[in-house]
């Protein structure tokens, strides 16, 4: 068995009085990509955005339970968001390139924390290299960013977010606005991602969940119903027929 | 045609006509004042000081005491407008101190110019003592911008999509860099609208600066901002309504309304090009 980078312990989270998250204990595997699936409202993204404390920003979210990061439980009182978030990055449901330069886009997260300005152009090449853009952009890096197509500035975000060099990248259904084809290349893009960095992936579509991911956990109501390899997961047999004991 | 036809057809006849008589309007307003005032305009007018009781000379002195009043005011109140602006827009507590501000804010926008006027006088000439001068009167002109300043920023400011915040500081950003980096170079182009706006206004203001700054007749241009300064406004109201010589101090009063104008559409100018820059490298 791999490590688990992260995983939950007993997490619980309530919007107000609504409870979202009951009890969720799962683990994301090293240099895997576990798929996060399940009915809209179930709680996903809210499972998603537990990772990297971005539920911190919703004044009415209070979580219980603990989260760790190798082995580190994120949500003790003393820790670093900031660090967390550089080592843990996020991908939106809808890409949002800043109003800059690709250039500065990617180099945003290396920025922020005063980094040499030649140790950022060789990481804004390398990311934009490890997010299969580099071709695409070389020339015009000083263009804003949303001059690309959408496919495109998802994969500049999966750019910029590998920039920060994290264990792990959590996306959010990263291709519910994309046409099938930049679907298909992101597809491909974290099946190649995966040797180096962990991928925790939310989506609405079964079949990339099967297409992709090593692991899926299912979730209802708030309720992790259900975690394991992808191949031996009941949504997957039913779709490739009745397993063979 | 028919009756639904006739009833577009008259609609939009209707709607060229309303825009017919705006437009009519502003070109009557120009032709007004530049067919009376035009004629004065000279390098003379705008580079000599006044003359013989105003009824010769230029206006240099009341154009240099209405630049920097103008300038020193928005110095003032555009980052006590912005930094206002961010904290209600990105922190926002306790959320009924937010609330206590709002209102103050509205009440200040809807005063009576000539009552900031009364209180600069109070406050700025004699409680602090700065007396009548050009500091007095730009700290008055301040106050009086301050309400459009921080309503233009905070909605400048809530109009950058909340996608961008989060996109920031998921990257591991704080909130201050968030805001630094990507809420305020976003939201600028916006504010520098609301700027533009303030400007018009404080430049042409009278009421606030008859007793805080403005001052009759003088031949000096100010040399500190503790100076008492003629302003452009101030200056056409003392042309028409002092003095014996009619005939020659109103023409002299509409080429001051034509400068003052003048002034006006340079500053704003200036700050528009500004903008455009910003937008241009920023477009979204």
């Amino acid at each position: 068995m791999v490590n688990a980078h992260i995983r939950t312990e007993k997490l619980n989270l309530w919007f107000s009085e609504k409870h979202v998250l009951q009890d969720v204990n799962i683990p994301v595997y090293d240099k895997n990509i576990t798929a996060l699936i399940g009915p809209s409202g179930c709680g996903k993204s809210t499972l998603l955005r537990c990772f990297n404390r971005m539920n911190d920003l919703i004044p009415e979210a209070k979580i219980k339970g603990k989260v760790f990061l190798n082995e580190q439980n994120i949500y003790e009182p003393r820790i670093d968001v900031t660090r967390v978030r550089t080592k843990v990055g996020m991908v939106f449901q809808r890409p949002n390139p800043f109003p800059k330069s690709i250039y500065n886009n990617i180099a945003y997260g290396l920025k922020i924390r005063g980094k040499k300005k030649s140790v950022i152009n060789e990481t804004v090449e390398k990311s934009l290299k490890e997010s299969w853009l580099w071709d695409e952009v070389k020339d015009r890096l000083n263009e804003s960013a949303l001059s690309l197509s959408g496919g495109q500035q998802q994969r500049l975000c999966i750019a910029r977010a590998l920039a920060n060099s994290p264990d792990i990248i959590l996306l959010d259904e990263p291709t519910s606005a994309l046409d099938p084809q930049s679907t298909a290349k992101i597809e491909e893009l974290c099946m190649e991602l995966k040797k180096k960095v962990t991928i925790l992936i939310v989506t609405h579509n079964i079949a990339q969940a099967g297409r992709i991911s090593d692991y899926t956990a299912f979730m209802y109501l708030g309720d992790m119903v259900e975690f394991g390899e992808t191949k031996r997961c009941s949504p997957f047999q039913k779709i490739n027929g009745p397993k063979r004991i | 045609m028919t009756k639904r036809e006739l009833k577009q057809f008259i609609g939009v006849n209707a709607l060229r006509l309303f825009i017919v008589v705006t437009a009519l309007f502003l070109i009557l307003f120009l032709y007004v004042i530049i067919s009376k005032g035009g004629k004065m305009i000279s390098w003379s007018f705008i580079f000599e000081s006044p003359k013989k009781y105003m009824t010769e000379g230029g206006i240099f002195p009341a154009i240099v005491g209405t630049f920097w009043l103008t300038i020193i005011s928005i110095g003032i109140s555009l980052p006590l407008g912005v930094f206002t602006a961010i904290y209600m827009v990105s922190y926002g507590k306790p959320a009924w101190f937010v609330r206590f501000v709002r209102v103050a804010i509205n009440t200040l926008a809807g005063v009576p110019s000539i009552i900031y006027g009364l209180f600069g006088l109070t406050v700025f000439v004699q409680l602090m003592k700065f007396d009548v001068s050009i500091l007095a009167g730009s700290l008055t002109l301040a106050v009086l911008a301050l309400p459009v300043m921080i309503n233009a920023s905070e909605e400048a400011l809530r109009g950058v999509p909340q996608d961008f915040r989060e996109a920031s500081l998921a990257l591991g950003a704080t909130e201050r860099q968030t805001i630094l980096r990507v809420l305020l170079p976003t939201a600028l182009p916006n504010i520098l609208t609301g700027t533009i706006i303030s400007i018009g206004r404080v430049a042409g203001e009278t009421a606030p600066i008859l007793f805080t700054a403005a001052t009759f007749y003088t031949r000096r241009l100010p040399t500190s901002v503790m100076d008492e300064v003629m302003v452009l406004p101030y200056h056409i109201y003392a042309l028409m309504t002092e003095g014996a010589h009619a005939d020659k101090q109103v023409p002299i009063a509409y080429g001051t309304a034509v400068v003052l104008l003048a002034l006006v559409l340079l500053v704003s100018a200036v700050a528009i090009i500004i903008r455009y820059n910003i937008r241009k490298k920023r477009k979204w």
